[in-house]
């Protein structure tokens, strides 16, 4: 594994930490909303950008191109691409 | 509403400024402290350390619609009435954990050079336990266990006991072949201080490094011999000590006199503070603080003080602080504006205590038990060095509390078995003067 999501809820936001899986130290870290934080989950668990806007737009009803393009720049913003 | 301080770090840029619809009911968060400066009040959040300035104007409205206060409901110090702030306060907890700095190396030392003492003080919480001194062997293999943890850089080293001095020669050992190693240290200690003179504190300086000394005095010269018991049957161990304080001054060492207050000797403590401005008085490197005796060194004696007693003594001890503040014996400690996330050493990662037989714990109150692993092996217990970090079950007393972010209370701690509503009152008098002497040096600086 070549890096590390760490998700923590915060009032209305989540906390998103991707650190060093050997050193834990803190690569980047993004307050986020309700979407990007489930993005992120699904991310963790392995899920391609494909899966995850399909497995999201039956979650919320959204378009699954849309959540794509925000699932792709969400990740190359905390370098997870 | 003027900002005095914002947000500490990492909340400053995750939180988020609040927004809510317009017009809902707000209160005041839990944790929010007011205190009242010349033309305005302050607010102090003790979750996320803002501190902001309300005018008298501002500060009138507070009460009926704290809403009405621009910028309150953004930086959370005003929150809808069903808002729950436990649930925000544990939130900030577990980020400031995922976001803590990964320790990876331990470089704080409490080193116990003998559990064997040369007081007999009546109040001991080491009373019965085994009185071992370190032997030189096991220093070498402590040095190397330092060394191997230092891994290049500089190390602190807190010498406790018993009493660190009554065993002195496995520190000057460990310091030499810490400097032999080229590791870099520092070191401060908690001694009686009956056993230094010229000869050890000239060492002290020349090669423990040592700069600070914690002392503590129960009273009077009488009051003081008689507590502290010593074992040697001539002189006075007081006036003793207080030659060793100077000497020490006189060496650049910082002294922090410790003044353990119970009903015993809390009235005596006014003769001793006013013995100690006479003494002492501006000497800068002094600092004088008084501590309830039982309440945290024993949890036993604690609970068999009335509440009457508790609150007499609670009182007496406010009046001495406040004594020891005019007689400039007090140093204030700082303002605090970062996240609390550990408790003491016990649960934090880079430090450790090492028993004079090598063992490695956590917590120097368990001295015969409760260990982790020894110097002179790789492995530890990972199961005993975690349970440190368990944490109590919550008291009714928790739900209403102001300092509920900053209350951490392990299972394995004595001290936080009980919250008494004295400890919380001293802890509100604590921040309010902190606040207030931040707040004044700003303006200043303004």
């Amino acid at each position: 594994m070549k890096y590390q999501i760490e998700i923590e809820p915060l009032a209305s936001r989540f906390v998103v930490a991707v650190k060093d899986p050997s050193t834990g130290d803190i690569r980047k870290c993004l307050a986020v909303n309700q979407t990007a934080a489930d993005m992120l989950r699904l991310k963790r668990e392995g899920l391609d950008i494909p899966s995850i806007s399909r497995t999201l737009s039956e979650q919320y009803g959204a378009p699954e191109d849309r959540i794509a393009s925000d699932a792709e720049a969400l990740f190359k913003k905390l370098g997870l691409d | 509403m003027k900002t005095i301080l914002s947000m500490a770090k990492p909340l400053d840029g995750l939180l988020g400024a609040q927004r809510l619809k317009e017009g809902e009911p707000c209160r005041l968060m839990r944790y929010v402290v007011q205190q009242p400066v010349e033309g305005g009040l302050l607010l102090y959040h003790v979750l996320t350390k803002a501190v902001v300035l309300l005018d008298e104007d501002e500060a009138h409205r507070l009460s009926a619609d704290p809403a009405s206060v621009p910028g309150l409901v953004e930086g959370w110090f005003a929150v809808p009435l069903s808002h729950d702030d436990r649930e925000l306060a544990l939130q900030v907890r577990a980020v400031g954990k995922m976001l803590e700095k990964p320790v990876r190396r331990v470089r704080s030392f409490t080193i116990l050079t003998t559990t064997d003492c040369n007081a007999r003080c009546f109040y001991c919480y080491e009373k019965g336990r085994s009185r071992i001194p370190m032997r030189d062997e096991t220093a070498v293999e402590v040095a190397r266990y330092i060394v191997r943890n230092a891994a290049g850089e500089s190390v602190r080293i807190r010498w406790f006991g018993g009493e660190p001095l009554y065993n002195k020669g496995v520190i000057t050992r460990i310091c030499r072949l810490l400097q032999d190693a080229g590791v870099g240290y520092k070191s401060e200690m908690v001694s009686n201080g009956y056993l230094f003179d010229e000869k050890t504190v000239e060492e002290a300086v020349s090669l423990w490094n040592l700069a600070k000394v914690q002392i503590t005095l129960d009273g009077t010269e009488s009051v003081y011999n008689r507590a502290k018991a010593f074992i040697y049957p001539e002189g006075s161990a007081f006036r003793r000590v207080i030659g060793n304080m100077h000497l020490l001054f006189g060496a650049g060492i910082r002294v922090t006199v410790r003044l353990n207050v119970d009903r015993h000797n809390a009235e005596d403590l006014f003769s001793l503070a006013d013995q100690l401005g006479a003494e002492f008085g501006g000497e800068p490197l002094l600092n004088v603080y008084s501590h309830p005796l039982f309440e945290s060194c024993s949890v036993e004696a604690a609970v068999h003080h009335t509440d009457l007693e508790r609150k007499a003594l609670y009182d007496s001890r406010m009046r001495l602080q406040q004594k020891l503040q005019e007689a400039n014996l007090f140093r204030q400690g700082k303002f605090r504006h970062s996240l609390k996330l550990n408790r003491c050493m016990a649960d934090n990662d880079g430090a450790v205590v090492i028993l004079p037989d090598g063992h490695v714990g956590k917590c120097e109150h368990y001295t015969d038990s409760g260990w982790f692993g020894h110097v002179s092996e790789e492995d530890w217990d990972e199961a005993v060095r975690v349970s440190y970090k368990e944490l109590r079950e919550e008291l009714d007393a928790c739900r209403d509390c102001a300092f509920y972010p900053d209350c951490i209370r392990p299972v394995k701690c004595e001290e936080s078995v009980h919250c008494y509503p004295e400890e919380r009152e001293e802890k509100l008098a604590e921040i309010r003067t902190q606040l207030l002497s931040y707040y004044r040096s700003h303006e200043v600086s303004d």
